[in-house]
């Protein structure tokens, strides 16, 4: 900094000087640094005044009133201070002190010397002073120049119907006074422009910050735009070269698959062989590249849920018919169990890929044994283990199978080599259901993979389990509200306040998730949040509302946003500010043209609220 | 002997799916893109269409020929099968939406394909 003395002041004398300031003018800083200047000018400035009345007292030992007067109205500027503290009343004693400035000073020119009085250099001061108090207003101009003018006047008058000036000490005595009056003014003015200085400093130092930051989040906004488009760019390529390295790898498969179905009743085996491994290799090529565009996408979070009634068994059971000719060639025994008419609420091909991997998993690392599927499910998860009795995996090396390219150790990712990207990516698409692969297993005593996605199983009874993308299956017969809010205590507690009102209450906790329930599914109104990461309400909103088949579904913005009007603009038929209350949905459910219904512990939950 | 139109725009994939159609014991006619499927399907009324999706820069895509072909109150009731590249798009959503009774993934797993076909046939001949 430029002036260290000045850091040691403003670390030493702040704290004294705001002891003075009323909170209401620390609160914004360009009147609490006028006000540090008033008070430093009104404690300081009267030892300077108080020098040339002492020294007056010096010429003329035996003062009559006029010096007591203007000892008096000098040391008045001590009690500024106090009376700020007292009042708060910044702008009136500012103005009262620049009041008793030109006072002080007209009255000691007056009384000591007249126009020839070393008194007179002040007379700059108190333009100077007033502004730094006050600042430089047109109404601050106006005043302060009337006061000058006044007190001018005033003394004017006075000397016009007086006899000139008195003399209360002889003018050739002052002469020493001039010198005094001037160190003191000097001393004075240098002391306020310091400060101001500092000031001034400070100021453009915290620009200079405030420049250098707006240039950093500028820089930060385009690289995040360009790493975007880069994104863009990357996720475009990707799903162009899959499509490009489909097309060859489809006639490798396609033809090789004639061949060998030509070749059936060929009397050379090893032909058939060699053309069954391009086959195969083939298939495993095609599956990798499958793999590596969804592990893509899903990083990129572009995956999106398609929600749909599954019935589980022929679902399996498809499953294992790809496999038949794998189980054959390896002597796997297979097991199935999973009940018969089991329907469940999930994305079926998501659902179906992850099966499907873990069964060519247990295959791969299995021969001769037995694999078993077994599917079970209670009112909220829907489980299916895939068991087999082959060479296991240990179990530091079993969690890296779920990291894509981690692989394991040599001997178990040759073993294994063929898992690829397979289990990252179906642990990614049921996490995005909601659910996770777990895996238990045990070197040479095989291994057992179970995927757990949350459901709603069609079945008698009911949950109001907070469920991303799950619809309740009572949703088919009652009227439903669908609830949108990225956090998970607004849905459970909103929930209930739904559920109080009659209706079935559907969760989703993300825009995708409920875009994929409302394409199934037609609520009878929307609870929407505004602040939810990736797509917002307002988004969400509009894009409803642009849709034709979601045009006339009644949303309710429900959001700590105050922005009422921006809802309504955009279409929504009412705006929660959050906390919800019961009153505050009932109320807002009416004016959407909805009755709230009696449903069961409805009445006696609003009688509770 | 049932007959299938198979809309493909790539040759070698159109040659080899239809070939081993053959086998399976259809009857075959194909289309290189999606308005001569059109023609195709009202001269001759296939009873199954496998649909591919992406059918070349230039050309009607396999979405919009299937809108087309249920709109037309001739060819409505012909069963399409989408063919995507890929199964975990939301292709599968949208080919709900434009009227396909079936979706799968190219490339083909022909026993799986046949069931689908099966299964559209006898939907078809019980409706």
């Amino acid at each position: 900094m430029l002036l260290p003395s000045f850091d040691m002041l403003g670390t030493k004398l702040y704290p004294v000087l705001d002891w003075f300031i009323p909170q209401s003018i620390k609160a914004e800083m360009e009147s609490l640094r006028r006000a540090r200047m008033f008070l430093i000018s009104h404690l300081f400035g009267p030892f300077l005044g108080h020098t040339i009345s002492l020294y007056i007292l010096f010429i003329d030992p035996h003062p009559d009133w006029a010096w007591y007067t203007f000892f008096g109205i000098i040391t008045l500027f001590w009690a500024f201070p106090l009376a700020l503290k007292a009042t708060g009343w910044y702008v009136p004693l500012a103005l009262m002190s620049v009041q008793n400035l030109i006072f002080t000073i007209l009255w000691g020119c007056y009384h000591y010397g007249g126009t020839s009085s070393p008194l007179i250099p002040w007379v700059i001061t108190v333009p100077l002073l007033a502004f730094f108090y006050l600042g430089s207003g047109t109404a601050i101009r106006a005043y302060v120049l009337s006061i000058i003018v006044v007190n001018l006047a005033a003394f004017y008058a006075i000397y016009s119907l007086g006899n000139g000036f008195p003399q209360h000490v002889p003018l050739d005595q002052l002469s020493g006074l001039g010198l005094v009056s001037m160190v003191c003014a000097a001393v004075y003015v240098a002391m306020m422009a310091l400060y101001y200085a500092n000031i001034v400093d400070s100021q453009s130092e915290l620009e200079r910050e405030v420049k250098k930051r707006m240039e950093t989040a500028q820089r930060l906004r385009s690289a995040t735009e360009e790493a975007r488009h880069a994104n863009q760019a990357k996720s475009e390529f990707l799903a162009k070269m899959s499509h490009e390295l489909r097309t060859p790898l489809n006639a490798v498969i396609g033809y090789s698959a004639i061949l060998l179905d030509e070749m059936k009743n060929d009397a050379n085996a090893d032909r058939r062989k060699d053309l069954k491994k391009i086959h195969n290799a083939g298939k495993r090529l095609l599956k990798l590249i499958t793999d590596l565009l969804d592990l893509s996408k899903l990083e990129a979070g572009k995956m999106d849920l398609f929600v749909e009634r599954i019935e589980v068994r022929p679902l399996v059971e498809g499953v294992i018919d790809e496999f038949r000719e794998q189980l054959a060639e390896s002597g796997n025994h297979l097991m199935l169990e999973c009940s018969a008419n089991l329907t469940v609420e999930a994305d079926q091909i998501k659902l179906r890929r992850a099966i499907a991997d873990l069964l060519s998993n247990a295959i791969k690392a299995t021969t001769d044994g037995k694999i078993s599927i077994r599917v079970t499910a209670d009112l909220e998860w829907l489980c299916v283990t895939v068991t087999d009795n082959g060479d296991g995996i240990d179990a530091e090396t079993l969690p890296l199978l779920f990291e894509a390219f981690k692989g394991s150790d040599e001997e178990t990712s040759s073993k294994y080599a063929d898992i690829g990207l397979g289990l990252p990516v179906s642990q990614l698409l049921c996490r995005l259901m909601g659910g996770a692969i777990t895996a238990v297993s045990k070197r040479n005593q095989g291994s057992s993979f179970t995927i757990r996605v949350p459901v709603k199983v069609n079945a008698a009874g009911r949950t109001f389990g907070v469920m991303p993308g799950a619809i309740p299956s009572a949703a088919d017969a009652k009227p439903t509200i669908l609830i949108v809010d990225d956090d998970r205590c607004v849905l459970e507690v909103t929930q209930q306040f739904v559920a109080a009102e009659g209706f079935v209450p559907l969760v989703a906790a993300s825009v995708a998730e409920a875009l994929a329930i409302l394409a199934t599914h037609r609520p009878n109104l929307i609870l929407l949040d505004v602040l939810m990461p990736e797509r917002d309400g307002w988004e969400m909103l509009q894009s409803l509302k642009h849709d034709p088949r979601t045009a006339d579904c009644p949303v309710v913005m429900l959001t700590v946003n105050e922005d009422r009007e921006r809802s309504l603009a955009l279409g929504a038929a009412g705006h929660i500010v959050k906390p919800l209350t019961q009153r505050a949905l009932s109320q807002a459910m009416a004016a959407a043209g909805i009755q709230s219904l009696d449903g069961p512990g409805g009445a006696s939950r609003r009688e509770a609220a | 002997m049932a007959k299938i139109l198979l809309v493909e725009d790539n040759e070698e994939n159109r040659d080899m799916l239809g070939r081993r159609l053959s086998r399976a014991g259809f009857f075959v006619c194909y289309a290189c893109e999606g308005a001569t499927g059109i023609r195709i399907a009202l001269s001759e009324t296939p009873d199954v269409i496998l649909m591919d999706i992406a059918l070349g820069e230039n050309a009607m895509d396999g979405w919009e020929a299937t809108k087309q072909l249920k709109a037309n109150p001739k060819t409505a009731d012909i069963p399409i099968i989408a063919l995507t590249a890929h199964a975990l798009s939301t292709d599968r959503q949208k080919s709900i939406e434009v009227g396909c009774a079936e979706f799968d993934t190219k490339p083909v797993d022909l026993d799986r394909l046949l069931r689908k076909i099966n299964a559209c046939l006898a939907a078809r001949s019980a409706a």
